[in-house]
């Protein structure tokens, strides 16, 4: 603190309380290191790869990861069927599996996030009949939305992208919702009416700060489950097609010689479970930080 | 309370019109001739109806009625690539989902809800931790992962297990509920008892992989609920009175944990039909998640129309239940805004 004379208290900012409380816990730091490395994997994956995802080598089918006995150094994680580098492969798949729900969580969130504002706003006949609604249609599972899509469209990774951002918008309304209605209700709003702010001015400057970490928390339990209906999807045939890297599709891949080749299997299901698993911890850690915080 | 079941039968009705229409628009929006999306057959072969009639006119919205008429007649149209009934196929269809789906949520509620209960009473402390890191750990299961592990594990590498299916075709148990265990305790097979183990042994796997994942979450939705339920202030009265710890338990802290639990458990229902529609996959289950994907891979779209409406009507009607019976348990819930 270079320009400070007395010893006056500190109050943190919310983030900082909030981060004070998050690395109290030693599972919550590593969860977030480890996720680090995914999205670190994901943006350098291709940069870092010893191989193209795609180049088939038939010198080398099938090989076993490299601390077996038949294993190579050159292909640590062994290769596939057609002689493809496992290793290149996922880290390839972390980045199309992990960013395609990256980028469907913020599409979905910004749309989930407008409606659900405008819903706990507003009060009224017209706003109940349409919560009740899309409370319903958050009922219906992602995959007969996916089914459903895919009879229209055909199959493809964006449209299972589309499908699954169109099941996540209801849940992301439904949260922000309820968040914005009890904040409505608070004095601070009723004086800032008194004041004659307007309902922009009131969502700017007095909704949307308090909003931002229920946003922040329902994006991570939104991105877990991205993650396994983007695989699924894959993993059924009903997203990303076969030539592309995606994890569930290596799993759907790796099927066919399961029997001979199990770690084709395994490697990239337990890609997508640590994935899946950090995103998790995260998530949950950040929720009882700032519980915590809260209480506290 | 008579309110309240009201606007939820209100609710119901209006959503499943929502869905019947719905599924009356898909058919114009898949590939190919609606009137052969709808009915399974090209128009000249169908018989003379005022529904066909309809159809033929372009006349859609007294098609849609007679739509209607016909989804409840049980006429639902056959399948374009099989040719058979869809009702028929439907109805042997869905016992088979339902079983699987009952058990695994019976388990896990078994499981979870005990579970929950403890760590919630001991938080912060050992046990509770430990079973809080494994709950996370099983709910971060890709569930198509989780299944074939099992199956490479148990059933390719041990034995001990059935790969896939429902019964051993040794065991010709007639269909008469399509309830497997039901149908097998009614039949009069010469070897109904071990038709009887082999059921069961077939359905431990699928079921198990369903279950894992639906214990986790019901094990830290009741072990939420308990914690928060702790730190009111009725319970804190309670103490000072001096009432014995057990009888606390029992009147406050769990009938009012499980009222909490009960509206988290209806948000569950979507994912638990996602996750039993592909181990229904994996596992060559024949239930209707099964056919479905089935039906997806072959394009038959009058099959599509049908499973989506015969899925999704399910869920709803399961979803509404349950919150349904929350509200009218619960008063102090948050009534109708």
């Amino acid at each position: 603190m270079p320009n400070k004379l007395y010893n006056d208290e500190q109050y943190p900012t919310p983030w900082g309380a909030t981060w004070r409380e998050f690395k109290q816990s030693h599972i919550a730091l590593s969860g977030l290191i480890l996720l680090n490395i995914f999205i670190l994997l994901g943006l350098l994956g291709p940069l870092l790869t010893p191989y193209e995802p795609y180049a088939q080598n038939f010198q080398s089918l099938l090989l076993p990861p490299s601390w077996q006995n038949s294993g190579t150094i050159m292909h640590v994680l062994g290769t596939d069927a057609v002689g493809r580098d496992m290793l290149s492969r996922i880290l390839y798949g972390i980045q199309v599996t992990f960013g395609a729900s990256v980028i469907l969580v913020l599409g979905a969130m910004l749309i989930g996030v407008t409606l659900g504002t405008l819903a706990g706003m507003n009060k009224g006949v017209r706003s109940s009949i349409l919560n009740h609604i899309l409370d319903v249609l958050m009922a219906i599972p992602t995959l007969l939305i996916a089914i459903i899509i895919v009879a229209i469209l055909g199959v493809g990774l964006s449209n299972a992208m589309l499908a699954i951002g169109l099941a996540l918008i209801p849940r992301f309304v439904h949260a922000m919702r309820d968040v914005v209605r009890t904040e409505m209700s608070k004095n601070y709003i009723a004086t800032a009416r008194l004041d004659g702010a307007s309902h922009w001015h009131i969502f700017y400057y007095n909704i949307l700060p308090n909003l931002v970490e229920h946003i922040i928390v329902q994006a991570t339990l939104a991105l877990s489950i991205a993650i396994l209906d983007i695989s699924a999807l894959g993993f059924l045939n009903l997203g990303a097609q076969t030539l592309l890297p995606e994890l569930g599709v290596m799993v759907r891949e790796g099927l066919s010689t399961a029997y001979i080749a199990p770690w084709n299997v395994l490697f990239p299901g337990l890609c997508i479970f640590l994935l899946v698993l950090s995103v998790n911890v995260v998530g949950d850690s950040l929720r009882s930080a700032i519980r915590n915080r809260l209480t506290h | 309370m008579l309110r309240t079941l009201g606007r939820y039968f209100n609710l119901f009705f209006i959503t499943l019109f929502i869905l019947v229409g719905l599924s009356f628009v898909l058919a114009f929006f898949f590939p190919g001739d609606p009137i052969f999306n709808l009915t399974g057959r090209p128009l000249e072969q169908l018989p003379e109806t005022p529904y066909t009639q309809a159809l033929a006119d372009e006349r859609w919205l007294v098609a849609f009625w007679f739509y209607i008429q016909s989804l409840l007649d049980g006429s639902w149209g056959i399948s374009t690539i099989s040719g058979l009934d869809l009702f028929d196929e439907v109805s042997t269809l869905l016992p088979a989902t339902i079983e699987l789906s009952a058990y695994a949520t019976i388990i896990a509620l078994f499981i979870g809800i005990p579970l929950g209960f403890w760590c919630g009473l001991k938080h912060h402390g050992k046990t509770d931790y430990t079973f809080m890191s494994i709950s996370m750990l099983m709910s971060s299961f890709p569930i198509f992962w989780l299944s074939l592990l099992l199956i490479l594990i148990v059933s390719l590498q041990l034995g001990w297990l059935p790969m896939s299916g429902r019964l051993s075709l040794l065991y010709d148990i007639p269909h008469y509920s399509g309830f497997i265990l039901l149908d097998i305790y009614m039949s009069d097979h010469p070897y109904r008892q071990e038709a009887f183990v082999d059921a069961l042994r077939h359905m431990i796997l699928p079921t198990l992989s369903v279950a894992f994942l639906a214990t986790a979450v019901f094990l830290r939705t009741t072990r939420r609920a308990v914690v928060d339920i702790l730190e009111k202030d009725y319970i804190a009265a309670a103490q000072t009175r001096g009432i014995p710890f057990w009888k606390i338990f029992l009147r406050h802290i769990m009938r009012n944990a499980l009222l909490a639990v009960l509206p988290l458990l209806a948000v569950q229902v979507s994912t638990l039909v996602t996750n039993v529609m592909i181990v229904e996959t994996i596992t060559e289950w024949p239930g209707l998640g099964d056919w479905l994907i089935q039906a997806i891979y072959e394009r038959d779209y009058t099959a599509i129309r049908i499973g989506m409406l015969v899925v999704s009507i399910v869920v709803v009607l399961v979803t509404l239940l349950i919150e349904c019976l929350s509200k009218v348990f619960d008063p102090t819930q948050e009534q109708f805004s």
